[in-house]
């Protein structure tokens, strides 16, 4: 089998690796989200000392930040089981090509019984539907030595039909799977957002403050770090993303595969 | 890999798979076997992922792969059934037959496919394949090796499969199929009994059934066919035989035989 179907094998086997990447990083978000809950639980402690109107509203924005966590909490839980539903398609595909691999080797081992003149010496590839087609072509009209090669060449043919319709199915489906992915970060990203906006707004609050004002510059602070771990780590999500995208494209128009 | 037949007598043969020159070297050498009955066919344990496209080039001489209507699995075992899926990608009408408690374990191979396993009751049960009078026996072979354990018996042929009972770790220069000396063959398969095979009373039961159906030919998966006055050889010298030890068979049972235990004092 040529190199280049060894390649997309191996290349599927690298956005298999993006998929579990991408696990590891939602699991550490929601280590990131619990980071906000607290730093907000903290907020509300603070404010509550101050006891005055100003303590109120600071109590309020609080709050607000430290629901964020249960907002962002569904939509984390939607990352990881898209990421385990795409790496489940990126093995389905990685499966059905280790079984082209192997039926590739059947063909060949048929054709040195068959003393070589049945692919006569080309190379017939099983990789794709034009290349299946052409075996299943020669073994009609190529004589055999014995009726169960050609009738087993015909089985192997047809099931490797099926390999490469599911290979199809499953590129398309993971091409889904990263849109709804990409829907998904943005979705977070967007609470990051507003973490840092009520981070702003508690910010112009506690300005007004006479004493206490440097616990809350300091929670604004914690703040926006928490939400530029958050940024840092969706953003390296896009960029797997990104990539596997570009494996996928390259597999879906090299001519292999059709 | 080579093939050969090994019985053939009205339409029915027995051919075995094995002795694969082309297989990595860590990979432990094994036999499979193809009964051919009718122009339908019966895989015996069918191997390992790793070899299988040698094992169905080599099937594909006797038999069109489409015709082969059962597989057996002895047991549970990677060597045994690793291929289990590849096999019913090809195949699309295949019954595998394997000890009803390893059913869904066997599952595992399925890598996408659904595997038709039919479980096998303890006290075995009868197959048949083509349209002759070809019926296929599975006999008990439980805790000799494997919880849940079959031999294979076919009174036509007088043959009896015996899965790893009768296993031997053969040198990479051993390439007979039949054993020639039978005493110098104890030491391939003495080390694989006693560690492999965990009850003596288990063990000399299925001796003892063995005697009844009085096979011309016992047929294990790795190693060396036995035949004719190898056949009670073999029986006798299993009988003889205390399995279920690991340690050399020194202090099986001691307490302190543990690296925890030796690493505490
Ligand atoms: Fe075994
Ligand atoms: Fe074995």
């Amino acid at each position: 089998m040529s190199n280049k179907f060894q390649e997309i094998y191996l290349d599927i086997n690298k956005i298999l690796l993006s998929g579990v990447n991408i696990l590891n990083i939602s699991s550490t978000l929601k280590s990131i989200s619990m980071d906000l809950k607290l730093l907000a639980i903290n907020g509300i402690v603070q404010a509550a000392k101050i006891g005055t109107k100003q303590g109120q509203s600071l109590i309020a924005l609080s709050a607000f930040l430290s629901d964020l966590p249960l907002t962002i909490a569904p939509e984390l839980e939607d990352l990881e089981r898209q990421s385990i539903k795409m790496s489940k398609s990126i093995i389905g595909i990685s499966i059905n090509i280790r079984k082209l691999l192997v039926k590739n080797k059947i063909i060949h081992k048929i054709d040195s019984i068959n003393s070589g003149n049945f692919l006569n010496g080309n190379a017939y590839e099983l990789n794709s539907i034009g290349g299946l087609m052409e075996i299943k072509r020669r073994a009609a009209n190529v004589p055999f030595i014995d009726d169960n090669l050609k009738t087993s060449i015909d089985s192997i043919v047809e099931s490797s039909i099926i390999n490469i319709e599911e290979i199809y199915l499953f590129l398309n489906e993971i091409s889904l799977d990263i849109v709804k992915l990409k829907n998904k970060i943005d979705r977070i990203r967007r609470n990051g957002f507003i973490a840092n906006y009520m981070g702003s707004n508690i910010s112009i609050e506690s300005s007004y403050l006479v004493g206490g004002k440097s616990s809350f510059n300091s929670l604004v602070s914690n703040i926006k770090k928490i939400v530029d771990k958050l940024n840092n780590s969706l953003d390296s999500i896009i960029d797997m993303l990104a990539h596997s995208e570009n494996i996928l494209n390259n597999v879906k128009h090299s001519n292999l595969i059709k | 890999m080579r093939s050969h037949v090994i019985y053939s007598q009205d339409g029915h043969e027995w051919i075995v798979i094995g002795r694969d020159t082309e297989k990595k070297e860590e990979i432990v050498d094994t036999n499979q076997y193809l009964i051919v009955s009718g122009n339908q066919g019966m895989i015996l344990d069918p191997g390992g992922f790793e070899i299988f496209s040698s094992v169905i080039g080599e099937v594909t001489k006797y038999i069109s792969v489409n015709n082969i209507k059962i597989i057996f699995s002895s047991h549970q075992d990677p060597d045994i059934a690793s291929s289990l899926a590849l096999w019913v990608d090809i195949i699309k009408d295949v019954d595998t037959y394997c000890w009803w408690g390893w059913q869904g374990f066997l599952a595992h191979f399925g890598m996408g496919n659904a595997i038709k396993l039919i479980g096998i009751p303890d006290e075995g049960m009868e197959v048949q394949i083509g349209t002759s009078n070809s019926f296929q026996y599975f006999v008990p072979a439980h805790y000799c090796h494997s919880s849940g354990n079959y031999s294979v018996f076919d009174p036509k042929a007088k043959i009896l499969f015996s899965g790893d009972i009768g296993a031997a770790l053969l040198p990479s220069d051993y390439t007979d199929l039949f054993v020639t000396n039978f005493d110098s063959h104890i030491q391939f398969m003495e080390g694989f009994h006693k560690r492999w095979m965990s009850s003596t009373k288990d063990l000399r039961a299925w001796v003892a059934r063995a005697r009844a159906l009085n096979p011309s030919m016992i047929c294990p998966q790795h190693g060396a066919i036995f035949e004719g006055e190898n056949v009670g050889r073999f029986l006798n010298w299993l009988e003889a035989l205390e399995v279920g030890h690991w340690n050399r068979g020194q202090e099986d049972t001691n307490v302190n035989n543990c690296v925890w235990m030796k690493w505490k004092k």
